[in-house]
């Protein structure tokens, strides 16, 4: 990614120190210590880590005209800010909404996630990966089983409230510490970026088999076991709220999308 | 030496069958069948304006090809004219069920040398 | 594991001579190329075009092509155009190694036209026929002409949106448009207006756009990798009939929103496999808005972006023939009973031999 970008993003937040974390085709994402608005004696309150918070920044397109390019980058901006209040209100973890700069692409939000032994940051892919360097039986042991569990769990409470992620994979879901002394962990759900609203079987389906596909791709040799716990715990919340016709849909379906892959056909 | 030929069979009745052959005179073959110009869309859309760069070229009867390829307008024209009125008879309910993709099967006894 | 090309080559045997029939569309294209053996991705051994001819079959203005008169066409110029594509190549008929045709996705009644005249000629001549996926052809053109070696392609043409990027043998399908291609929205656009079908109906609202100015918003409507323009399609023949806005801002309108979703869906394509080679293919290609809005785009990824000239972004034969070439020197044979053509052929059905 050009200079001109991260340039472009410190004139608009000038003094924040921005350390990038990820770039993605449609947005950056940095930390940074400063609170956007609280002066620095006083904590934010609600949230799990009070020093660093999320900078989302979706750039200009100078490929795109810019009044379309407005146009997009604000409804997308403003859409996905709405959505992680909507989701904070139905209590469902993922990082809480800090400020919104729509005209400029930027989304403030809680920095979720911490750092593993090993220095890296406690993505799912990441934590899988530190697992597995330990030996098989911690890879498929019951802290790993229950940490995909929760998973399928978090992503259920998503299509039972009618919503789909759009973009899941192991590195868009975040391990969080609930406690200090012993492995305890909670699972959030980030970057809503391609999420919407959706009470279709077909995109809860996808949205899973998505997941499946990337889940075999980065951790081949335990894939199976992990998609297998991942929809025992999507499973669990669908029984729980009696919404077991509703599980069979998706299960059906999900079946009907693997064998034809993400795509429908269509004619030539 | 014969001409091609063509077999039909209604696939829901494998009895009813119909053989398509063409005439030993070569002199009334064309190139341009009766039944295989622009479409009546076509036509109708360009109030019969409709300019025809897509005429097939026209046959060298000199040449066992050439003949061939006359021939087999003819047989394509036969057939087309008989399946037109099949669709139109199961249209009217005449017949009971009318296999729509039947395949014509043309048998090129045509030496090629 | 190293591929060897040329398992099927004859002692003394210095090149492949292939001939493509393509006709899935409204064009029937025939070309002849000559590849020298060898591994046909090294720079030396580029395949060499002896001829390739083409004819397009144009439906008046305001009316869309039907089938019948497109295979009709196809059926009535065949031979002609096959003659003139081997005087052309000054080559005899008993060199040609293999007849390469197009064996889908497309139109069913031209696609058909094209393979009976493929059937027909490898009997009479009793060479291999070898059948083609009409959009791995494009991509492989695309590569050889350009010199690509792994770009995301982006396949964009009147029957055909894709994005796709090679993985494990296969082309695989990253987004694609959910309901029409975008060729087909910017020929039905035209229609409206009543636009002239020659060259092509994109050719011709891509220099009225270059008139116009004024951007007017339109639905933008990308999801995820995929995107849909039947909404587009909708709104802006809505805006045409109320006669409010000129011809030539509507044109640059429709080319500004629909071209941004293809650049977005590149962009993201290329994120995801780490890419930073664009290939654009297929007959939209060729608009140069495109190519300038891909090329801004790839510059903040520090990437390169291929595009070839009408001569291979048009459906031609030599495309046909180039990947049909790649599947006969790693064996590739097609029986007659296998040789049916399908409208429906997807991308990444096809396993691809001839890479690593």
């Amino acid at each position: 990614m050009s200079k001109e970008i991260i340039e472009r993003v410190e004139k608009i937040l000038p003094d924040f120190d921005l350390k990038l974390v990820s770039q993605g085709a449609e947005a950056l994402v940095f930390v940074t210590e400063k609170h956007p608005y609280l002066p620095k004696d006083i904590k934010p309150a609600g949230l799990t880590n009070v020093n660093n918070f999320i900078v989302k920044y979706r750039p200009r397109k100078p490929y795109r005209h810019e009044k379309l390019d407005l146009q997009i980058t604000k409804s997308r901006t403003a859409g996905e800010a709405k959505l992680l209040y909507k989701l904070d209100s139905l209590n469902i973890k993922a990082p809480k909404l800090i400020a919104l700069d729509a005209i400029n692409g930027i989304i403030w939000m809680e920095f979720l996630g911490f750092r593993l032994p090993n220095g890296n940051f406690s993505s799912l892919k990441n934590w899988l990966w530190f697992i597995e360097k330990k030996g098989e039986s911690e890879a498929i042991g019951q802290l790993a089983k229950d940490v995909m569990r929760l998973v399928g769990y978090a992503i259920a409470e998503l299509h039972l409230n009618e919503i789909v992620h759009g973009d899941l994979t192991s590195s868009n879901i975040v391990l969080v510490k609930e406690s200090e002394t012993e492995e305890k962990y909670s699972v959030a759900l980030i970057d809503f970026g391609l999420s919407s609203y959706s009470n279709l079987v077909e995109d809860k389906a996808v949205d899973i088999y998505v997941l499946e596909r990337a889940l075999v791709s980065t951790h081949p040799q335990f894939s199976e076991l992990y998609n297998e716990w991942l929809l025992e715990g999507y499973h669990s919340l669908y029984s729980e709220k009696k919404k077991i016709n509703a599980w069979r849909d998706v299960e059906r379906r999900l079946a009907a999308v693997r064998l034809r892959g993400r795509k429908r056909s269509m004619l030539g | 030496m014969s001409g091609p030929t063509a077999l039909y069979t209604n696939t829901n009745n494998e009895t009813e069958t119909k053989e398509f052959t063409v005439s030993k005179d070569v002199s009334n073959l064309s190139s341009d069948g009766t039944t295989t110009g622009p479409s009546p869309y076509l036509l109708e859309s360009t109030n019969g304006e409709y300019i025809d760069k897509d005429k097939p070229a026209p046959l060298n009867l000199g040449n066992p090809m050439g003949v061939l390829r006359g021939q087999v307008t003819d047989l394509q024209d036969q057939i087309n004219v008989f399946l037109t009125e099949r669709i139109q008879q199961s249209k009217n309910g005449d017949v009971e069920e009318i296999d729509e993709d039947e395949d014509e099967e043309e048998e090129d006894n045509e030496d090629e040398e | 594991m190293k591929l060897d090309f040329d398992t099927r080559a004859k002692p003394g045997q210095k090149w492949y001579i292939a001939l493509g029939m393509e006709g899935s569309a409204n064009k029937i294209g025939i070309g002849i190329i000559k590849q020298p053996i060898g591994d046909p991705s090294n720079p030396e051994n580029r395949s060499i075009i002896l001829s390739n001819i083409r004819d397009t079959y144009n439906a008046p203005p305001g009316q869309g092509f039907m089938p019948r008169d497109v295979a009709r066409h196809h059926r009535n110029w065949v031979v002609r155009i096959v003659a003139k594509a081997i005087s052309e190549a000054k080559i005899e008929i008993n060199e040609i190694n293999c007849i390469c045709f197009t064996q889908g996705p497309g139109m069913g009644a031209p696609l058909q036209s094209v393979v009976i005249a493929a059937r027909t000629l490898s009997l009479m001549w009793k060479i291999p026929l070898i059948g083609v996926n009409h959009c791995v052809g494009h991509i492989e053109m695309g590569r050889e002409v350009t010199g690509a070696n792994n770009p995301v392609v982006l396949y964009v043409s009147g029957g055909n949106t894709q994005v796709i990027a090679y993985s494990r043998q296969r082309y695989r399908i990253f987004g694609e448009t959910l309901d029409i291609a975008v060729g087909n929205c910017l020929d039905r656009f035209a229609r409206v207006l009543k636009i002239s079908n020659s060259p092509s109906p994109g050719y011709n609202i891509e220099q009225l756009a270059k008139k116009g100015g004024k951007f007017i918003e339109l639905p933008y409507t990308v999801k995820g990798m995929d995107l849909s323009m039947s909404g587009i399609l909708e709104f802006i023949e809505e805006l045409t009939r109320r006669q409010n806005e000129k011809i030539e801002d509507l044109c640059y309108s429709l080319q500004e929103c629909l071209f941004a979703m293809l650049v977005e869906i590149t962009e993201r394509a290329m994120a995801h496999v780490n890419s930073n080679q664009v290939l654009i293919v297929g007959g939209v290609g060729c608009n140069e808005r495109l190519q300038e809005m891909m090329n801004i785009m790839v510059k903040d990824r520090n990437g390169y972006v291929y595009a070839t000239d009408e001569r291979f972004c048009i459906d031609n034969g030599v495309m046909i023939a180039q990947a049909g070439i790649l599947e006969y020197r790693m064996g590739g044979n097609c029986q007659i009973e296998d040789s049916v053509c399908s409208q429906k052929f997807r991308t990444d059905e096809v396993f691809v031999k001839w890479r690593e």
